[in-house]
C-alpha cells in the first residue's frame, strides 16, 4: 500500500491535486450560493461585437502593476538611501534615518495612506494616484532600509579594515567590496518586498483610487457576485506575484553565476 | 506516510462539507436560539452609536422591536455597507435591517420584505466649488460627486450625473471629508444626512436643491428560498404600520433632533 506513494510517483501527485480540487468542490458545493462564474469572468475581459474589451479587473489589474512599478521604484531609492544615511558617521543623518524608519515602519499602512491622502496630499493638490505612491514607497521604503542596512552589516568587519589598510577611502570601500557581497544577500528580502507591495497596493483602494481591489469592491457592490468575484481577484494577484517571485529567481541566478 | 494521511483527512472531511449546508428557516432557528443577529451599518439617523457603545436610531428601534415581538434578544452585527449582503448569504446574521433600499439587482441575490419605509437621495455641495442650483447644473465633467461605495446613492450618482467624476469611499466620514476639504463637488446620500451636513458646516456647504430626488423602498432583506421567515417578515410590517408605530419613530429619527444629545 505505501509503496504505491512512493516519493513523487505519478499517482502520489495526482492524489495530491485531486484531494485540493475535491476540497475545493466541497467548498463550493457547502456553500448554499448561486455560482456565477461566466458573469464574473466578463469582469475580467469579454467579446463583444468581433472584439475583445478589457473590463473592470484587467483595467485595475493594469493601475496596480503601475503603481506597484512606481512604488518600488522610489521605495528602492528611499530604501537605499536611509540606510548608507543610517551608516553614516554624523549623528543628524543617522537621526533623520531613524525616525523616518521608526515611524513608518511602526504605523499601520492604511493610517499613513489616510493621512498621505486627507492631509499631505491636500495640502500640495495631489490626485489620490499620487497620494497612493507616496504612501506606498514610504512604507515599503522603510523595510528596505532595513534590509539593506541588515545587509551591510552582515559583511564582515575586517573587510571593512583589509579595504581601508589597503588604501581605500570609505565610500571605495561601500561601492567596490561591501555593497556587491550585500547584494547578494539582500536579495531574496528585497523580493519579498516586491510580492508585498503588490499585495499592499490593494489598501488604497480605501481612498477611491480605481485599482485592482477598488475595482472589484465596486463591482461586488453593483453585481454581488461577492464570492467569483474575489476568487478570481485573489487568483490575479497571486498569478502576478509568482511572476515577480520567478523573475527574482533568475536575477539570483544570474547574480550568483557573476558573484 | 504523508500521503496516507492526506488520504485520511480527505475521507474526515467529506462529511463535514456534505452536512454542511442543511436549510432549515432561519424563523426556527432564531426563535430555538433565543436570539436575531442583525446585520447593519452606520448610517445617520438610521444606526448610531452613542459615546457608551449603545446603538441607536432608526433601524436599531425597528430591529429591537422585531427582536421583543419574536420573544429573542437582538445582536447588532456592524459591517461595511459593500460587503451586507455577500456576510448575509454566508450566515454571518440572520437578517439585514439597515435601511437597505430594494433594487432589481439586489433582489437577485437576496429575497426583500415588503417596503416599511420609503428614503430618498438628497445631494450637498461645497460654496467654493459650484454655485448650481439643480442637478442638470452639476453633470458636467468638472464636478466631482463623492458617495459610499455599495450604497444606492453610488448608483444614483452614477445614473443622474454621468458626465462627472465619481468618487467612492467604504465609509461616510471619508466621502464627507473629500468633500469639506473641497476636493469634492458634491456628495450624494439618502436623506437627511445631506440636509444636516448643510446645517452643521453652514460657512462651506449648501443644498443645490431642496428634499430629495428620488424615492426608494427600504425592506429587511433574508437569504433566498425562505419562505416562512419572509412571510412572518411581512406580516409583522403590515402590524406595526397598521399601529402607526413605524411612522413615529420615523418622525422621532428624521423630523425631530432631539435624540442628538444622545450622542454628545
Amino acid at each position: 500500500m505505501v509503496s504505491i506513494f512512493r516519493k513523487n510517483s505519478f499517482l502520489s501527485k495526482f492524489l495530491t491535486v485531486a484531494f485540493f480540487l475535491i476540497l475545493f468542490f466541497y467548498i463550493v458545493r457547502s456553500v448554499d450560493y448561486n455560482w456565477e462564474w461566466k458573469r464574473a469572468l466578463k469582469l475580467f475581459s469579454y467579446y463583444e461585437n468581433g472584439s475583445i474589451y478589457a473590463g473592470v479587473l484587467l483595467k485595475g489589474l493594469v493601475q496596480t502593476i503601475l503603481i506597484s512599478f512606481f512604488s518600488l521604484i522610489l521605495s528602492f531609492i528611499l530604501g537605499f538611501l536611509s540606510a548608507l544615511l543610517r551608516i553614516s558617521q554624523y549623528y543628524s543623518l543617522r537621526a533623520i534615518s531613524f525616525v523616518y524608519v521608526e515611524l513608518l515602519r511602526n504605523t499601520p499602512l492604511i493610517i499613513q495612506i489616510f493621512i498621505s491622502y486627507f492631509i499631505i496630499s491636500n495640502i500640495f493638490e495631489l490626485d489620490g494616484y499620487y497620494a497612493a505612491i507616496v504612501a506606498l514607497s514610504l512604507f515599503e521604503g522603510a523595510y528596505i532600509s532595513e534590509i539593506v542596512r541588515g545587509s551591510i552589516l552582515s559583511i564582515s568587519k575586517d573587510q571593512w579594515d583589509v579595504s581601508l589598510a589597503l588604501g581605500m577611502n570609505k565610500r571605495q570601500t561601500l561601492v567596490n567590496i561591501i555593497l556587491p557581497q550585500a547584494v547578494t544577500i539582500m536579495l531574496p528580502s528585497l523580493g519579498n518586498i516586491a510580492v508585498s507591495t503588490v499585495k499592499d497596493s490593494s489598501l488604497i483602494s480605501i481612498i477611491s483610487v480605481y485599482e485592482l481591489t477598488f475595482n472589484a469592491q465596486k463591482a461586488v457592490s453593483e453585481n454581488f457576485l461577492s464570492f467569483e468575484v474575489w476568487f478570481l481577484v485573489a487568483f490575479i494577484y497571486v498569478f502576478i506575484n509568482i511572476i515577480i517571485i520567478n523573475l527574482l529567481k533568475v536575477f539570483e541566478k544570474y547574480m550568483e553565476v557573476k558573484g | 506516510m504523508k500521503k496516507l494521511f492526506t488520504l485520511f483527512l480527505m475521507i474526515f472531511l467529506l462529511p463535514v462539507f456534505l452536512f454542511a449546508s442543511d436549510t432549515k428557516s432561519t424563523l426556527d432557528q432564531v426563535v430555538k436560539s433565543g436570539k436575531l443577529r442583525v446585520g447593519m451599518s452606520t448610517f445617520i439617523p438610521w444606526a448610531m452609536q452613542t459615546k457608551t457603545g449603545e446603538w441607536i436610531g432608526f433601524e436599531i428601534d425597528v430591529a429591537k422591536r422585531l427582536a421583543q415581538d419574536m420573544g429573542v434578544k437582538p445582536e447588532f452585527i456592524p459591517t461595511k455597507w459593500s460587503g451586507i449582503i455577500p456576510a448575509l448569504l454566508t450566515g454571518k446574521y440572520d437578517i439585514i435591517i439597515g435601511g437597505m433600499g430594494i433594487t432589481p439587482e439586489r433582489a437577485l441575490k437576496v429575497e426583500f420584505s415588503q417596503p416599511y419605509d420609503y428614503s430618498g437621495m438628497a445631494i450637498v455641495a461645497n460654496k467654493n466649488k459650484t454655485n448650481a442650483t439643480s442637478l442638470a447644473a452639476l453633470n458636467n465633467s468638472d464636478t466631482i460627486i463623492t458617495a459610499r461605495l455599495g450604497t444606492t446613492a453610488a448608483n444614483v450618482a452614477k445614473k443622474f450625473f454621468p458626465n462627472a467624476k465619481i468618487k467612492l469611499f467604504d465609509d461616510e466620514p471619508q466621502a464627507i471629508q473629500e468633500l469639506l476639504n473641497g476636493r469634492a463637488t458634491a456628495f450624494v446620500s439618502s436623506a437627511p444626512l445631506p440636509a444636516f451636513l448643510a446645517v452643521e458646516h453652514k460657512d462651506k456647504l449648501y443644498l443645490p436643491i431642496k428634499g430629495t430626488f428620488t424615492k426608494e423602498p427600504v425592506g429587511f432583506a433574508v437569504r433566498r428560498g425562505d419562505q416562512a421567515f419572509l412571510n412572518y417578515l411581512n406580516s409583522w410590517i403590515t402590524v406595526v404600520s397598521a399601529e402607526g408605530w413605524l411612522e413615529a419613530r420615523k418622525s422621532y429619527w428624521f423630523e425631530s433632533k432631539d435624540w442628538e444629545k444622545l450622542l454628545n
